[in-house]
């Protein structure tokens, strides 16, 4: 049985390049471990290339990616057969009743066909439309579908399910029961998850480890668990006065300084420097500390700074 | 533990072969298309020529019954290849083209409209697999109402008839499932080509009609023009024509009034098949390439 080990990444990309009449990903080199990934960028930075390129829909103009060990060129007939896939649009087979729209994704994926009828009365009431898995598809609302995108994607309990903006369209309440699904099958130990999205909550709440991607090139990639312990704390400023003064200041004091936006500023002042410091140096500049925070990274501060830089 | 307080579970039991994926596809294409009661009746009607055929062979070689009915016997038909050919054959081949008009659109438009590919093939199923599984439910059906028939109809006839009848007509039990699958390929690659690039059944089902009549409207224009038969090589109802009845061996000049030479005809078939062929598979994507 094929699950991810410390030796082997549940996604190893080397040098991955997708050109269409442009290049879309530039030279992806990493691996990730994580039982929860979260794809994070801009519209356009190149999460869905690289997912539909990870299922073998597109072909990689150069480099290699492989899955759970598994090389996309050689094996990708057998690494298709351990994905769960929900994609981000509307995605159905028409004429057909819930259970039957799964049951029929069950056996494709390999099930027999009593344990597929199985699985997809299992996996309707999973995700909580069990009432409604006699109906056509068709006549789903946005948030049902969404659901039966998911049913159908975990039907055949896949090793690594990749989830393409899994909340898009759905209410606050739609919205919380499908991150709490996806909690639910993180946690369940059987299955890898990576989810595209540019919700930065979706992501914080379900992944533990963040690939930022910006102009098909990895910004960022870190265990936030790690990244949040290794976070030293910060004072974010808000000041009135001399704004540059105030920063060159800070710097020849040894402090990394950060604008990450109008008139705040983030500090991460050294080890010998007390905060004490901070008010002298205004006081020599005329500036006046009007507020003072201690704060850690956030999972925006991070894409943030990956989008930065 | 009842079923809806059941927390996620992985599955490790047995995985079926990919090849066996197909018979999915054709399993639940087959269920689909017999969904409708007005496609069962005129499934049910298509046996009707092979049952009246049987009725029309048991017929002519029923004297006593022939002599009831005060029939000339010098006015009998001869039952030989021509025979097969204009009875069987031909209404074969209307049938055929009815069958696809009435399912072929209707098999892959849906999936396309609705975004269903990237569901199948992120699956381990391959295009292939996809047109295959498709492609076999018109195949499956379209041979159990033509030349499955035809070929009991055949040894019916050499059982039937003087000895030696089917030794002397043996090219016909190849002839007959060859001529039917051929155009039943055809059709099937064309009705899928077709319903891929429209993805509306209607206007594909209009579509799948302009390629035949607008073919051979072109075909009888370049002819016009230029002379000769160079225009029936858009003509795939002329091509048609050609094949079967030299499958059927008969060489009446009616048949092929131009002269047009055999490759001429199977290179048309070819062409249909391969452009159809070329179409699908690039219609046939889990997602669209924007530029």
């Amino acid at each position: 049985m094929l699950t991810a080990t410390k030796s082997v990444p549940v996604i190893e990309l080397d040098k991955l390049c997708v050109n269409f009449d442009r290049p879309v990903l530039n030279g992806l080199t990493t691996q990730m471990h994580g039982r929860c990934i979260g794809l994070l960028g801009p519209n356009g930075a190149g999460k869905t290339t690289l997912l539909n390129t990870l299922l073998g829909f597109y072909k990689p103009s150069s480099g290699t990616a492989a899955i759970l060990g598994h090389d996309l060129g050689s094996g990708n007939r057998a690494v298709r057969s351990l994905i769960g896939y929900m994609p981000e649009r509307d995605a159905f087979i028409a004429g057909m009743t819930g259970i039957r729209f799964v049951r029929l994704m069950g056996e494709l994926s390999g099930l027999s066909s009593r344990a597929a009828l199985e699985r997809a009365h299992e996996v309707f009431f999973y995700v909580g439309l069990g009432e409604a898995r006699y109906r056509n598809v068709e006549t789903y609302s946005l948030g049902m579908k969404q659901l039966a995108k998911l049913a159908q994607a975990i039907a055949h309990g896949p090793k690594l399910l990749f989830l393409d903006e899994p909340t898009n369209g759905l209410d606050p309440p739609a919205r919380a029961r499908m991150l709490q699904l996806i909690r639910e099958i993180r946690d369940s130990g059987d299955t890898h998850i990576v989810i595209a999205s540019h919700l930065l909550q979706d992501i914080e709440s379900c992944c533990d480890e963040v690939l930022v991607l910006k102009e098909g090139r990895i910004a960022k990639y870190c265990n936030l668990e790690q990244e949040r312990q290794s976070n030293r704390l910060f004072l974010l400023l808000q000041i009135r006065g001399n704004e540059t003064a105030f920063v060159d200041g800070l710097r020849a004091l040894g402090c990394e300084v950060a604008l990450p936006n109008r008139r705040r500023i983030k500090v991460i002042i050294p080890e010998q420097l007390q905060v004490r410091d901070l008010y002298v140096l205004a006081d020599e500049l005329g500036v006046q500390i009007r507020n003072m925070d201690y704060k850690r990274d956030s999972l925006e501060d991070i894409f943030l700074r990956a989008m930065d830089d | 533990m009842t079923i809806f307080q059941k927390a996620y579970q992985g599955y490790d039991g047995a995985i079926s072969a990919p090849l066996q994926r197909t018979l999915v596809i054709f399993r639940y294409g087959l269920a689909d298309v017999f969904r409708s009661r007005l496609f069962v009746v005129f499934f049910a009607l298509c046996f009707l020529p092979s049952v009246g055929m049987m009725c029309l062979l048991y017929l002519l070689h029923n004297l006593e019954l022939l002599l009831q009915l005060d029939v000339d016997l010098n006015e009998l038909v001869t039952i030989n290849s021509e025979f097969f050919y204009y009875f069987m054959q031909v209404p074969h081949i209307v049938m055929l083209f009815a069958l696809v008009v009435a399912i072929g659109p209707t098999m892959i438009s849906p999936d396309l409209r609705n975004n269903a590919m990237p569901l199948y093939l992120s699956r381990s199923l391959s295009k292939f697999h996809y047109i295959a599984g498709k492609g076999m439910v018109l195949l499956v059906l379209g041979s159990v109402v033509t030349w499955v028939p035809g070929l009991m109809l055949i040894l019916l006839q050499g059982y039937l008839g003087e000895s030696g009848w089917l030794g002397s007509h043996a090219h016909l039990l190849l002839a007959a499932p060859v001529s039917s699958l051929i155009w039943l390929v055809s059709l099937t690659l064309i009705a899928f080509a077709v319903s891929a690039f429209v993805k509306l059944k209607a206007v594909a089902r209009m579509v799948f009609f302009g390629v035949f009549f607008i073919g051979s409207a072109l075909g009888g224009v370049i002819n016009e023009i230029f002379g000769g038969w160079a225009g029936h090589m858009v003509d795939l109802i002329i091509a048609l024509e050609i094949l079967v009845a030299e499958f059927y061996g008969i060489t009446s000049p009616e048949h092929n009034p131009e002269n047009i030479p055999l490759w001429g005809a199977a290179v048309v078939f070819l062409v249909v098949t391969l452009v159809a062929t070329v179409v699908l598979t690039r219609r046939i994507r889990a997602f669209q390439v924007v530029s």
